[in-house]
């Protein structure tokens, strides 16, 4: 709009003239001059310093605020400022009026007619009188409302900017080629441990700071970035305070005129970063090491990962398409469980957790225990389900080893008629395996778990003594009971059981719980008892067998008795009578007679003869034997003493050789075996020129052996036993006379001592007879 | 018949009548001075006590057999023993029996002397010889 503004001070009498505000002088206004008045781009005002009112607008200043000239001309400026401004605008014109300067630039706000706010810049200058004091004041305006918006525009992008590097921890910097002088963001301050708005660092001070290990590769890009490449590097800084951090800097030069001027950059903080990246390669580290086998799957079930283990023990190619391989996983079985049962109740309750199973790589199937879990977003939108795998074979196997031994050691315990049971004698609960009631002919179920239920199969008789030796471990005494006992069987037959129980509660802890086997031991009762009758029965023969040998010994006694009486009597009598007949009657007989009486009396010598030694062999039999000591060398000479004169007459030569050693014998025995020995040494060896009998003896082994050699006709070893038995006789009786019956009764009075007898000889190089006894 | 009177009897136990008869003629081959009473068992034995009792002249020896009839030449011994009178006579036990129960047992009840009988007569004729030398001559009675 264009105005005149002449006619508008001419419309405003008084307010030119002399006071016209561009001539303060009193000079009139050039033309041009009156046209920079009129511009339209800035509002100007002439105004009275004392009534402080406008005395000339121009029309850009009423635009401004929104008033006409008239509405403004002659009205204060104070009225139209905004009341937030006013004090400091006033001061500064007291400032002016006061002479300390002329001029001063302010921004105010004025209230528009419209009501709203207007920024303005202002620039005021005094137009002063010759006396120095202020005349007019002339003021200029600038609308900078946009300016302000722009830079409140700018400080927010600014302060975004400074926001989004503060959170985004990236700071910006930017480095001048020439003088590689270099500016720094306030996170960039931040990030290397400054407070925004230090003093910006020199490169050398930023190099400073750089880890040494990774000095050189970041100098080396910010070369490349000055040479025009675009840079990127990771390296570590240590702040002041001596905190290491990782940062990410990136540089990119700036072209002028296609060289490179400035370089300009980010650099980001990226140690949580790095943190971060290193938990999850750890926690990667661990899915893919675990034996487990982890997949992930989409609510459609597609999966979408497997873990190592997943491809080790599926047998799966990294390369092969997962799709593809998942109907494979599962046997049929075990896919129908997961998919009917697992994966709806993950979906529905968060997890589920069963046996499945997985086909190998052998193609042989693994029993898996499977947790399927469902995961959900923020929103409880389900995102994917995972599920772990673990290998339970081995479970499984020992489970199966456990079933197979637990049904073998049952079925060993049946077959070996035996049963565990475990009690709880003061809570009066018992439980059984089934063998228990197998044992009693029962059902499990007829025994239950009462133990006064399981009294009840003990006969009444035998209750007390079965509490009795269950007591001690009861009352903590001992830990371990055996009884033996009865048990009344369901179908009322009795048999008998071997109870062993140990208590396995810590004494003074609670309950006390006892456990323990029944050895069904019926058979060895029964056994025990047909043992005991044979043994009585055994017993009762024994003592009518003994007192049939009694009767039998007291026979053979009388039988003695009667050989000894009444058959030596009447030998006597023979004898008696034949000898009356020779002493008194030979004249009456002739020569033929006499002989028939000598033959008589021969006959009656020879049954003598026998008699006595028979009866000798019955008493060495039947006599008590003694152990008194006897010495050998003399009980030898008693009997060489007693064959005195037979040696004498058949000149034999005797040679003893004997131990000085005295023996715990029986002297009557040994005596009757040294005489019966030396006795058939001297009859057998008579033909012999000389005679010899050797007579010694040796202690061999803490036993004394005595031995009785002659020369004489000897005999063949073949018929060594029969030498020792009754009546055996290896010569004829005109030969050598003998009954018979003497070497058995040596044989008989030996082992009768516990000594033994045998002898060495052949035929013609006569005999040796051994004897031994213990010294 | 003095030298009878004074010389007294011999009591012969034996049941045997050949034994009895052999005894008999080797004494008087012998030429015995002493009387000769038998007694053909244990009973007739004992019950020359009564005899004795009534003033018989008392035995220089007995001569016992064992295996006797009716009351066994044990049992007499055994009473003859223990008679608080005519414990004092010398019984010599003459028997077929060496058995050593036999032995023992004459000796626990007192016998004087315990000797077998030979089967030989002529050996016999020499005990029988031996005894009245011993018994009858040399051995002081008691009074």
């Amino acid at each position: 709009m264009s105005m005149n503004p002449r006619s508008d001070a001419q419309s405003v009498p008084g307010h030119l003239g002399p006071e016209n505000p561009l001539d303060a002088s009193g000079r009139e206004p050039t033309q041009w001059q009156t046209l920079f008045y009129e511009l339209p781009f800035i509002g100007m005002a002439i105004s009275d310093p004392v009534n402080r009112c406008w005395v000339q607008v121009n029309q850009r200043l009423c635009d401004i605020l929104g008033y006409t000239e008239e509405e403004l001309v002659g009205r204060s400026w104070i009225d139209t400022t905004h009341p937030d401004d006013l004090p400091a605008n006033l001061e500064l014109l007291e400032s002016l009026l006061g002479g300390s300067r002329d001029s001063f630039r302010m921004r105010k706000r004025f209230i528009r007619k419209d009501g709203k706010a207007v920024h303005t810049q202002v620039d005021v200058r005094a137009v002063r009188r010759h006396d120095g004091s202020v005349d007019r004041f002339l003021t200029t305006f600038e609308d900078i409302t946009d300016r302000i918006r722009q830079e409140t525009l700018l400080q927010e992008h600014a302060r975004q900017l400074e926001a989004a590097q503060r959170i985004g921890r990236m700071g910006s910097w930017v480095m001048d080629v020439a003088s590689r002088d270099i500016r720094w963001s306030a996170e960039t301050f931040r990030i290397h441990g400054f407070p925004p708005g230090s003093p910006a660092p020199s490169l050398s001070d930023a190099m400073g700071m750089v880890h040494p290990d990774d000095r050189e590769r970041v100098a080396q890009a910010l070369e490349d970035a000055v040479r025009g490449t675009v840079c990127e590097v990771e390296y570590r800084m240590i702040r002041p305070g001596g905190e290491q951090r990782h940062l990410k800097l990136r540089a990119e030069p700036v072209l002028e005129r296609g060289k490179p001027v400035r370089v300009e950059g980010t650099v980001q903080d990226v140690t949580e970063l790095m943190q971060a990246l290193l938990e999850r390669d750890r926690l990667t580290a661990v899915l893919e090491n675990t034996t487990d086998i982890v997949s992930m799957a989409d609510p459609q079930g597609r999966v979408f990962y497997f873990n190592r283990a997943g491809y080790e023990v599926l047998g799966l190619d990294r390369g092969q398409p997962l799709d593809d391989v998942i109907r494979h996983v599962h046997p049929p079985w075990a896919a129908r469980l997961v998919h009917e049962e697992g994966i709806p109740t993950a979906i529905r309750e968060g997890r589920w957790l069963g046996e499945t199973a997985v086909i190998g790589a052998d193609g042989q199937e693994i029993p898996m225990s499977q947790l399927v879990m469902s995961h959900r977003n923020a929103d409880g939108e389900l995102e994917y389900l995972w599920t772990v795998l673990r290998d339970i074979s081995d479970r499984k196997r020992i489970e199966q080893a456990l079933s197979r031994s637990e049904q073998r050691y049952t079925l060993a315990a049946r077959v070996g008629r035996s049963a565990a049971w475990e009690m709880w004698p003061l809570e009066g609960k018992a439980s059984s395996d089934a063998n228990l009631a197998s044992l009693l002919g029962y059902e499990l179920e007829d025994l239950g778990e009462s133990l006064a239920a399981w009294m009840q199969t003990i006969p009444a008789e035998a209750r007390a003594a079965v509490a009795e030796a269950m007591q001690p471990v009861i009352d903590g005494r001992t830990d371990t009971y055996q009884v033996e006992h009865p048990v009344l069987r369901k179908d009322g037959s009795r048999g008998w059981v071997r109870v062993r129980g140990q208590r396995v509660t810590p004494p003074g802890e609670e309950p006390l719980r006892i456990v323990g086997s029944s050895l069904d031991i019926t058979d060895a009762v029964h056994a025990a008892e047909q043992l005991r009758q044979a043994n009585q029965a055994l017993e009762q023969r024994v003592a009518e067998r003994t007192a049939q040998l009694l009767q039998a010994n007291q026979e053979l006694e009388a039988f003695s008795y009667t050989v000894s009486h009444d058959l030596k009597a009447p030998l006597r009598g023979i004898d008696g009578y034949s000898q009356l007949l020779v002493e008194d009657y030979a004249k009456h007989l002739d020569e033929t007679g006499r002989q028939f009486v000598q033959r008589i009396r021969d006959g009656v010598r020879i049954m003598g003869d026998l008699i006595g030694d028979l009866l000798e062999y019955s008493r060495m039999e039947r006599r008590d034997m003694v152990r008194d000591p006897v010495a050998v060398q003399t009980l030898v000479q008693q009997v060489l003493d007693g064959y005195e004169s037979d040696l004498r007459q058949q000149g034999v030569c005797v040679d003893i050789s004997l131990p000085n050693v005295t023996l715990a014998l029986d002297p009557e025995g040994m005596a009757v075996v040294l005489r019966n020995l030396v006795g058939n040494a001297i009859k057998f060896s008579r033909e012999r020129r000389p005679p010899r009998i050797a007579i010694g003896g040796e202690l061999v082994d803490g036993r004394c052996r005595l031995w009785v050699r002659d020369n004489g006709i000897g005999f063949d070893m073949k018929y060594h036993d029969r030498v020792f038995a009754m009546f055996q006789r290896l010569h004829r009786a005109e030969e050598f006379s003998g009954t018979g019956v003497g070497l058995a009764l040596v044989a008989k009075a030996v082992h009768r001592m516990g000594g033994r007898v045998w002898a060495q000889s052949a035929p013609g190089e006569g005999a040796t007879f051994y004897l031994e006894f213990s010294a | 018949m003095n030298a009878a009177i004074n010389v007294p009897p011999i009591l012969l136990v034996e049941d045997n009548p050949m034994d009895l008869d052999l005894t008999l003629r080797a004494f008087s081959k012998k030429k015995f001075s002493n009387q000769v009473h038998v007694a053909r068992d244990g009973e007739e034995a004992l019950a020359f006590i009564h005899r004795w009792d009534s003033g018989e002249t008392v035995p220089a020896v007995i001569l016992l057999d064992i295996n006797l009839p009716k009351v066994n030449g044990l049992e007499v011994l055994r009473q003859l023993k223990g008679h608080p009178v005519y414990r004092r006579i010398p019984v010599v036990v003459l028997t077929s029996s060496r058995e050593d129960r036999d032995l023992k047992t004459a000796y626990d009840l007192g016998v004087n002397s315990y000797i077998e009988k030979p089967v030989s007569f002529s050996k016999f004729m020499e005990v029988a010889e031996q005894i009245e030398l011993y018994w009858c001559v040399l051995n002081e009675r008691p009074r």
